[in-house]
């Protein structure tokens, strides 16, 4: 039985796919890939995901709105938000941070290493 | 004096208690005498109406008073002459005291007039106004004083009154009077007394109302005796109190007349005073009482000075204190009593209950008790002068009383008012006793004056008939002025007198005016003619109307004669002194001339100075002083003309006196009546003459001495000189050429000696200076700097040049020529050197591609090079810069204009101008299509250098290059922005592509094929570098366009670098290199960012893992160096070739690039770590050996120091 649910939001479906693969090497966890913020909305009220994983730069909703409107729903006030992206200068991560984010994982991201770094954001 | 027909009872008592017991008696007998003459009623009807028929024409007793009155009838003319007297004073006093007067007045008009004439006499000889201001105001002093005393004496009225009857002539009088009454009974003598004194008073002086009230009161009482006389008869009750009455008047006048004659023989109002109180205490039973003046304070009160007051002193204090001011008076001012308010009122106060009076202000504790009291305050012409008060009367006072005293407290006002009048009298008298002393003073003075007098006085009376000629003491005596007396002045002419004169002394007679030097003749006894002069003046009395003449006279007979004697003397006298050579002017002693001879005249009128005999000689000199000057011989200049006089006056031997341009001699001698005698003789051409002589002395001297002078100087010169001297004759031939010490040998010049000067052109003489020389030698000039040439011993060539001067003989005569010839050479080389020099400059500035000006300092063109010219030429303007360098600009501006850096337009040439004048920095400005770099100097003398360069191509290529920079620059800008953009963009594919690769490479699940393992390895690893690769372009991106941040704070480097080894020992493990961290390293803090020196440590430790052989090892070391702090990281790979050196730091550069295969890397990790370190304050640096291996070494400031090091910044 799978204990962690974590969706991962991406625009690109590659990524999705090997974001995916590379967190379900754990078994404990349950991906599920949405392209959109307002999809993941949708999926974080009905699913209820443990950890949430954004990409920033995404048409519609990007990763930063996504995070604040998630914020409004009562059940993710304490989600754990992951920002998975390319931009990690300081100054793109300590606003990020400010955001609420529970993480910033610089794209390109080790794929072998990545569910146990996801791990790490993971309510014990 | 015995009663004749009069009863007993009218005859004055001897006292109070006789009159009493007589008045207790006729009480009796009326009483009595009532029942007894009741039964001869009718008979005694009968009698009385008879004897009251009779009364009505007057009783006998009172008829001769009629012939008393005819008798002063006679004494009035006296009055009245009185009345026409002097002055028209009404004269009340008697005749000796009109004639006393008289006398006084004419003595001193006689005296006025005797002062008046001294005065004229004194004037005609002194002009001395003091003198007469003087005298005029001591005899005005002195009528003055007259007329007051006189005045005094005759408006005091009543003494003079009581002198008529009482003194002397009075008692004549008076006797005359009772001759002519032939009835000296008392009490006719007492009608008779107070007739004549109302009489007197009403006729001498209405002033005294006093006196004519008191005059009528006893008339009144007199009838009222008669009446009484009848009263009594007919009533003996009435007759009773009629004769009580009668009694008390009696009594009263006869105190009063005692009173008055005790007061007229000694003045003594106190003993009359006192004398008059006692009787009216008595008379009034009264117990005490006072009379007093009434006079007025400063303030205008009135206050009481008591002339009798009985004493009421009730204690030691009070007796004492009547005991000293009774006898000179007590005076009582407060008004708020009983006799205050009479006095204030005017108005007698009766007061019979004082103690509840409520006018009453209270009495002092002790006072007697004061039962009743009576004020009575004594009028005079409505005014209160006096004050009675009496109290303490038995059944108190009424108003019955005050009428029945009326009389008495009349004639006690009268009594105060005559100790008034006679108070004033004495001070009258005391002024006219001193008026007399000074006056008998100024007599005496006067007669001694008149006595020196030989002048005439005469006076005329109002109608100017001559009155009255006095001679004076020394006047002649053979000449009688006497004979004029009758003349009627300005009427009756005598002969001798001008036409002139006569209307002068008519004109001034007619006005009343004063007149002077009226000329008359009059003969002497012994039949000669006399002239004499007269003055005169007006005399005024004292009401200011004209009263006659007075006037002096005085023989000038001898005057004139000695006159016309002197004037002829004096004529031939200047007559003699016309002939005489030179000046001659006499002067009085006075210092007023006297005469003057044709000379002296002339001199003076060509001054334009008057030459009137009478004028003032030192008024003539000062003149002469100020238009000429006048120097004594010494060459003192004469302050004024006083000066030269009080030289003159010293007669001292004849002493030269220069006046303007001219000389004298001037002799002053004195003659025996002090007459100066001044004689002066022009020697203007002696002294000239003897002056030029002088001068001539002087320049022979002068010459002589100059010419030693000359020729010492001259030897000296030429010792000195580096000058040639020599001579040309008067055939213009070279006779002598003498060489200075210091001059070039040359035989050339020595040559010249004989040779004909004028014809010779020496050698390199051009023909502008042959001509010249040639032309000043012809007309004997000076000429200077003629060159030419000579040869030195040496055979050198000297450029030379000659001065010279003509020289003349002392008659102008012409003598020849001397001069100096001078080595130039080296002048003229240098000069030439300098032009030479000038001239490259001027070609070189010519040559410069720029424009260069000289401008004057005052702003004026001097020079500039071609450039200039040629610009101008281009543009249309003329060739040559207008003359100021400003208008020229101008020109410019108005061409175009000038335009600056900034792109503003200069607004004029002027501004332009300044700017260069200023000297600032050179300054870029644009004109005639160029831009130009401006530069101005000021040279020493003050001219401006302006200098131009052409940077026109400069400033084109400066805008392009400034384009090329901002396109640059832009590009740079899209360069990085398109770079961030790519390497972001980069990211997402290579996501896919290494997460792709790494999940297939770590699936457990699948084996792949070996071959295919390696492919995708090798794929994994291209992208992780291409990451790496991505990730440091932006790193080195950033920090060049400075967008990097830095967190600079405090930290320990060995922690940096100590997680930068273990980061990196997966990498140095996968290539089996060996990380060695020396244990030693210093644990030191530097101010740094960690993660930027993570950075750099690990670009080191990637490079020397990358460049380690295998199984070799790389050495880490952080030391201290110094300040610093040193990491070193060692590899002992193949080291750096040298070619490589200068470009390790750049991007992408990478050792055997070429030769070697790359290693993997992107090479921008040390171009990064370079960047870092630099950033943070320090340097990073790298040795090397080909073949041994590489240690770069990073340097950062230790924190301590960098923080001293920023502090010092």
């Amino acid at each position: 039985m799978n204990r962690y649910r974590i969706l991962c939001v991406d625009d690109e479906s590659d990524i999705r796919e090997i974001a995916a693969l590379a967190l379900e090497a754990d078994p404990d966890f349950e991906v599920k890939t949405c392209e959109t913020g307002d999809v993941a909305l949708e999926l974080a009220s009905h699913w209820c995901p443990h950890l949430i994983l954004l990409d920033w730069v995404m048409p519609g909703l990007n990763g930063t709105e996504t995070l604040k409107r998630l914020r409004l729903i009562p059940d993710h006030a304490k989600t754990p938000v992951v920002f998975v992206t390319a931009h990690t200068t300081s100054r793109e991560v300590a606003r990020l941070m400010s955001l609420g984010a529970a993480g910033i994982v610089p794209k390109p991201f080790d794929a072998a290493k990545f569910a146990s770094l996801m791990r790490n954001f993971l309510p014990k | 004096m015995a009663p004749v027909s009069t009863p007993d009872s009218l005859r004055v008592p001897s006292n109070t208690a006789a009159y009493a017991s007589k008045l207790r008696t006729i009480r009796i007998w009326a009483v009595a005498g009532l029942a007894l003459f009741a039964g001869t009623c009718v008979a005694l009807a009968v009698l009385l109406l008879s004897q009251a028929q009779q009364g009505v024409s007057l009783p006998s007793a009172m008829t001769p008073s009629f012939e008393f009155r005819a008798t002063l009838e006679k004494l009035v003319p006296v009055v009245q002459n009185a009345e026409n007297g002097v002055r028209g004073v009404i004269l009340s006093g008697n005749e000796a005291a009109q004639a006393a007067y008289r006398q006084q007045r004419q003595v001193l008009v006689a005296q006025a007039a005797q002062i008046e004439r001294l005065f004229e006499a004194h004037r005609a000889h002194r002009h001395d106004t003091d003198f007469r201001a003087l005298l005029t105001d001591l005899v005005s002093q002195k009528l003055a004083a007259m007329d007051r005393v006189v005045t005094a004496r005759m408006t005091v009225g009543i003494a003079p009154a009581m002198a008529l009857v009482n003194t002397g002539r009075g008692f004549a009088l008076t006797a005359e009077i009772t001759k002519a009454i032939q009835r000296p009974i008392a009490e006719e003598v007492l009608v008779a007394q107070s007739l004549l004194v109302g009489e007197t008073r009403n006729v001498t002086s209405t002033a005294n109302i006093g006196l004519m009230i008191l005059a009528t009161l006893f008339l009144v009482v007199a009838a009222s005796v008669l009446m009484m006389l009848h009263l009594v008869a007919r009533n003996f009750a009435a007759e009773q109190r009629a004769r009580d009455k009668l009694v008390r008047n009696q009594e009263l006048l006869a105190a009063l007349n005692k009173a008055q004659a005790a007061f007229i023989a000694t003045c003594d109002i106190k003993t009359l005073s006192e004398t008059l109180l006692a009787v009216l205490l008595q008379t009034t039973g009264s117990e005490y009482g006072f009379i007093g003046d009434v006079l007025l304070r400063s303030d205008g009160k009135p206050y009481l000075k008591t002339h009798a007051i009985t004493n009421i002193a009730w204690n030691a204090e009070t007796r004492k204190f009547y005991d000293d001011n009774a006898p000179k008076g007590m005076e009582f001012g407060n008004l708020k009593t009983l006799f205050g308010v009479a006095m204030t009122s005017g108005e007698p106060v009766i007061a019979n209950n004082p103690a509840n009076d409520r006018r009453r202000g209270g009495l002092p504790s002790g006072h007697p008790p004061l039962n009743a009291f009576l004020g009575v305050p004594i009028k005079a012409a409505g005014n209160v002068v006096g004050m009675v008060g009496i109290a303490n009367r038995r059944g108190g006072y009424d108003s019955a009383l005050v009428e029945d005293f009326n009389s008495f407290f009349t004639a006690i006002g009268s009594l105060i008012l005559a100790y008034r009048a006679e108070i004033a009298r004495r001070d009258g008298e005391a002024a006219l006793t001193a008026a007399l002393a000074e006056a008998q003073t100024s007599k005496s003075r006067l007669n001694d004056f008149a006595d020196l007098s030989n002048d005439w006085f005469w006076e005329s009376d109002l109608d100017c008939v001559i009155g009255s000629v006095t001679a004076g003491s020394n006047s002649p005596s053979s000449i009688d002025l006497t004979q004029f007396v009758g003349i009627r002045m300005g009427i009756d002419r005598t002969p001798g007198i001008t036409d002139d004169d006569w209307l002068m002394v008519s004109t001034a007679v007619t006005e009343r005016k004063p007149f002077r030097q009226f000329t008359f003749k009059v003969r002497d006894r012994d039949g000669r003619n006399h002239t004499l002069t007269s003055a005169a003046k007006p005399i005024l009395d004292a009401a200011g109307g004209f009263a006659g003449y007075i006037g002096t006279a005085r023989d000038i007979t001898f005057e004139i004669e000695a006159r016309t004697v002197l004037d002829d003397a004096q004529r031939k006298l200047v007559r003699a002194m016309d002939a005489a050579p030179g000046a001659i002017s006499l002067v009085a002693p006075d210092g007023t001339l006297i005469g003057s001879n044709a000379e002296a005249r002339a001199a003076r009128e060509r001054d334009g100075h008057t030459t009137m005999p009478g004028t003032s000689y030192i008024a003539h000199l000062d003149k002469a002083s100020a238009k000429h000057g006048i120097y004594f011989a010494d060459g003192t200049q004469a302050e004024s003309g006083g000066a030269v006089y009080a030289h003159l006056v010293q007669c001292g031997p004849a002493s030269e006196i220069q006046i303007g341009s001219r000389w004298y001699l001037v002799r002053a001698t004195k003659l025996y009546d002090g007459t100066l005698v001044v004689g002066s003789s022009d020697i203007t051409d002696l002294k000239l003459r003897e002056a030029e002589l002088t001068e001539a002395r002087f320049l022979a001297q002068r010459a002589t001495r100059q010419a030693q002078e000359s020729e010492a100087r001259f030897r000296e010169f030429a010792d000195t000189s580096s000058d040639w001297f020599w001579d040309i004759d008067v055939d213009l031939v070279a006779t002598s050429m003498i060489a200075g010490r210091g001059a070039p040998p040359t035989d050339d010049l020595k040559s010249y000696i004989g040779k004909r000067i004028l014809a010779f052109q020496p050698p390199g003489m051009s023909e502008a200076d042959f001509l010249r020389r040639n032309e000043a030698l012809a007309r004997r000039e000076p000429y200077r700097d003629i060159r030419f040439q000579v040869a030195d011993s040496e055979g050198r060539i000297l450029t030379v040049s000659s001065n010279a001067i003509p020289r003349f003989g002392a008659d102008g005569e012409f003598l020849g020529y001397r001069g100096t010839t001078r080595d130039i050479t080296v002048e003229v080389e240098a000069r030439a050197a300098f032009d030479a020099a000038q001239n490259r400059m001027l070609e070189a500035i010519d040559a410069t591609p720029g424009i260069f000006l000289l401008i004057d300092p005052d702003g004026y063109y001097v020079a500039s090079n071609k450039r200039v010219g040629m610009m101008r030429q281009q543009h249309g303007l003329s060739i040559a810069p207008s003359a100021r360098y400003a208008d020229s600009l101008q020109q410019w501006i108005e061409r175009g204009g000038i335009q600056y850096n900034d792109g503003s337009f200069a607004a004029s040439g002027e501004e332009v101008y300044q700017r260069l004048t200023a000297c600032g920095e050179p300054f870029e400005a644009k004109l005639g299509g160029t831009w130009n770099n401006v530069r101005s100097v000021k040279l020493a003398d003050g001219t401006l250098a302006v200098s131009a360069s052409d940077i026109t191509e400069l400033k084109a290529r400066e805008r392009e290059l400034s384009e090329a920079k901002e396109t640059a620059e832009l590009a740079n800008r899209y360069k990085t922005e398109f770079l961030a953009t790519m390497s972001h963009e980069l990211r997402n594919p290579l996501t896919s592509i290494i997460g792709a690769l790494s999940i297939v490479i770590a699936n457990p699940g699948s084996a792949l094929p070996e071959k295919v393992a390696r492919l995708m390895n090798m794929a994994l690893d291209n992208s992780r570098r291409l990451v790496k690769l991505i990730n440091e372009s932006l790193d080195i991106e950033k920090i060049e366009s400075g967008l990097a941040s830095y967190n600079v704070v405090p930290m320990k480097f060995l922690d940096t670098v100590y997680g930068a080894v273990e980061a990196m020992r997966g990498l140095a493990a996968s290539r089996g290199v060996m990380i060695l961290l020396d244990p030693d390293s210093a644990p030191d803090v530097i101010r740094g960012d960690a993660d930027r020196l993570h950075q750099v440590a690990t670009n080191l430790l990637s490079n020397a893992i990358k460049f380690s052989p295998p199984n070799g090892e790389v050495a880490v070391s952080i030391r201290r160096l110094g300040a610093n702090l040193r990491l070193s990281v060692a590899d002992r790979g193949a080291g750096i070739p040298e070619a490589f050196h200068p470009r390790i730091f750049n991007r992408f550069a990478q050792a055997g690039i070429d030769a070697a295969p790359a290693k993997e890397g992107s090479g921008l990790g040390l171009s990064i770590a370079q960047s870092i370190v630099v950033q943070l304050g320090g340097k990073i640096s790298f040795e090397t050996t080909e073949g041994s291996g590489t240690t770069f070494h990073v340097d950062l400031p230790l924190a301590d120091v960098k923080a001293k090091q920023d502090d010092a910044a």
